[in-house]
């Protein structure tokens, strides 16, 4: 231990901190996403924070990308703008309707390419 | 729902021991490195299981690739291919690091080849990270 100290002097410690803040910001996902106290918007809105900050504390502490050269950490975090783009082409077509794992959603229509409509 | 509840802390913590395999093996410890791979796998392994008795639950109730008991099909077919995808880069990993582990534990490794499989497992939680929030939690 004592050389690896040597090596990396915040080697373990900081990968152990690290982890219990995953751990801890994980329980707080659970916690607002299995039980509803939240309205919906805020509830989304905190779980995809919690989720972008666990993914940049697990690339910048444990794929040491905060010690790599900035083109490659821009690099890296390029498709997160991608990923916008696509979610916005799929938005809209949420907007105005119920969540796609709820009942009352069950039956989906179908339009036929001859312009009949099934139900 | 506990399989499901317990499998980020699972992938999460195996990422943490691996990346102290790295840093064990950057120090030139082979024995420490060894041991923080095989926790990793373990961990992995771990993850495995609570995939794979979750889709057992699932199939048994049921679901399908093209039925959903509880909802809409296309959301079904979603989680099976998401997390099949998954479950498939999970299993090659746990590959990859068995390899590394053994090489490790013969003496025959480069600390490159660790932090290699390392890069690989730490990707392949920060996808969990995302499917887990918007499959099981949104």
């Amino acid at each position: 231990m004592a050389t690896h100290e040597l090596a990396h002097p915040h080697g373990y410690k900081q990968y152990f901190m690290t982890w219990l803040w995953l751990l801890l910001m994980t329980a707080a996902a659970l916690i607002i996403g299995y039980f509803h106290f939240l309205p919906e918007g805020i509830k989304a809105f905190l779980l995809v924070s919690i989720t972008l900050a666990k993914i940049f504390l697990i690339g910048s502490i444990f794929m040491h990308l905060k010690t790599e050269r900035v083109n490659l950490i821009m690099m890296t975090f390029s498709p997160l703008l991608l990923s916008i783009v696509l979610f916005f082409f799929t938005f809209g077509e949420t907007l105005g309707t119920n969540p796609t794992h709820q009942l009352d959603n069950v039956s989906p229509t179908f339009v036929m390419p001859t312009g009949e409509v099934k139900h | 729902m506990a399989s499901c509840a317990a499998s980020p802390f699972v992938l999460i913590s195996s990422s943490a021991v691996m990346a102290m395999g790295v840093s064990a093996a950057r120090a030139g410890d082979a024995k420490a490195a060894t041991k923080f791979l095989a926790l990793t796998i373990l961990g992995g392994g771990i993850f495995l299981g609570c995939q794979a008795y979750e889709w057992w639950h699932f199939i048994s109730e049921g679901a399908t690739l093209t039925t959903n008991p509880w909802g809409v099909p296309q959301f079904s077919a979603s989680f099976f291919v998401i997390t099949g995808f998954h479950g498939f880069h999970v299993f090659t990993g746990l590959t990859i690091l068995a390899i590394v582990a053994l090489r490790a534990a013969m003496g025959k490794y480069s600390a490159d080849s660790v932090e290699n499989a390392g890069l690989y497992w730490h990707f392949v939680d920060v996808v969990w990270v995302f499917v887990f929030a918007f499959y099981y939690l949104m």
